[in-house]
């Protein structure tokens, strides 16, 4: 019977991250490893797998719509890649008393962001530009549908993309999330990247991301397939059901309320750090 | 790179092409792990043996998968949606090749080398 509820926490993990454009694993690490007893690692290594089921099958529909900017994701997996493996290393040398302290306040720190920014919208970059060409080698272009025009752009301080991405890379391989809380705001308000494009370019570059430290996750024998299957298997599910919800949903609301519950598990991730429990 | 030369801008249609491929890529990945997990999930449901804690070493996944062990095929479809990205990553430095984008092909290639680090740092730890 553990292996349903672990199809079900997949499930309305990938629902929920889809329904408020995470990934996941920032809720699936501390719902495992808080309530259901999987040691931290575990976790992790679980988030990880279904980190690259949900990034690689929202890429094909980017990619179809050719949202994703391929050549500006390379550049930037350079760096999230590097991050990921460091990242990687480290975490499984730490005990889980610092990586449970590590993630509490990461997740705080996120929900913060979160709250913070509702009601504020997508931020619009300064230099998108409609019809023009001027975009470069490393600019996009994409139809948006709503609008029903052409959306043309150049990217700017890829350096600070850079730096950016091996924040990201280095969460996601130390602790099992996308790290696309970090990408889509530094494309979208430093870089001059749309909002739509930043979306699909960070999640294209999450699977390589977490491959990158999967692998070591993998050969340290953190992968149990007791875990991992079914979660990955409700997370593909529930994201896709996600998917078809978000345009018919006004998420206002619903962010509010996973931002609560994500400050709610980030106190109970820091008193577990210090040893303390509230089951 | 941002101020390249007009004519080294890669067409609309070249792009979109390339698009295709690589979510072909990541499609026909993901419906292969899944349908190897599933399938093990349900030799577990049958009674075709339990799962162990752990995903199987690479080395032993050939005779698991021989022996109908559910474990093969479970670590199998993990180890599939694992490589996924990575198969991606070559299928874009196949295509920057093919384009003479040496560039990109260059940072393709330095993807797939940090990949390569991690794989051997797994593998040495």
């Amino acid at each position: 019977m553990i292996v349903i509820s672990y199809v079900a926490v997949g499930a309305a993990v990938g629902l929920f991250g889809a329904l408020v454009g995470l990934g996941g694993g920032i809720f699936l690490i501390p719902v495992l490893s808080l309530f259901m007893g999987v040691p931290i690692h575990t976790a992790i290594a679980a988030s990880l797998v279904a980190v690259i089921a949900t990034s690689s099958s929202s890429a094909v529909g980017y990619l179809r719509h050719d949202l994703s900017n391929i050549r500006l994701g390379m550049i930037l997996e350079v760096a999230t890649t590097v991050g990921a493996v460091v990242g990687g290393l480290v975490a499984t040398s730490l005990n889980r008393e610092v990586l449970s302290g590590l993630f509490g306040v990461v997740l705080a720190t996120v929900g913060v962001y979160m709250i913070v920014k509702q009601g504020k919208g997508p931020p619009e970059s300064a230099d998108v530009k409609r019809g023009d060409d001027s975009r470069g080698r490393l600019g996009g272009r994409y139809h948006d549908v709503r609008r029903d025009e052409d959306v043309v752009y150049g990217v700017r301080r890829v350096p600070f993309g850079l730096a950016a991405s091996f924040v990201a890379g280095n969460l996601s391989g130390l602790l099992g999330i996308g790290g696309g809380v970090i990408k889509v705001p530094a494309m979208t308000l430093a870089m001059g990247v749309p909002p739509k494009a930043a979306i699909a370019t960070s999640n294209f570059m999450i699977g390589v991301t977490a491959c990158a430290s999967a692998f070591i996750y993998y050969s340290r024998g953190y992968i149990d397939p007791r875990v991992a299957v079914p979660v990955v298997l409700g997370v593909t599910v529930g994201a896709f059901a996600g998917s078809r919800l978000t345009p018919r949903l006004k998420s206002s609301h619903l962010v509010l309320a996973l931002a609560t519950v994500m400050l709610l598990l980030a106190l109970q991730m820091l008193l577990a750090a210090f040893g303390i429990s509230l089951r | 790179m941002d101020a390249a030369p007009e004519d080294r801008r890669p067409s609309r249609d070249v792009d979109h092409a390339l698009n295709l491929v690589v979510s072909l890529v990541l499609a026909v990945g993901l419906g292969l792990a899944t349908a190897l997990m599933l399938w093990g999930a349900l030799l577990v449901a049958v009674g075709e043996g339990p799962t162990a804690p752990r995903a199987l070493p690479l080395a032993e996944i050939p005779a698991a998968l021989r022996a109908g062990r559910p474990n093969g095929f479970l670590s199998l479809g993990i180890l599939v949606l694992i490589v996924t990205p990575a198969a991606r990553v070559v299928v874009l430095l196949g295509a920057f090749v093919r384009r003479r984008d040496w560039g990109f092909a260059l940072v393709s290639a330095i993807v797939l080398g940090v990949l390569g680090v991690g794989l051997v740092l797994a593998l040495a730890g």
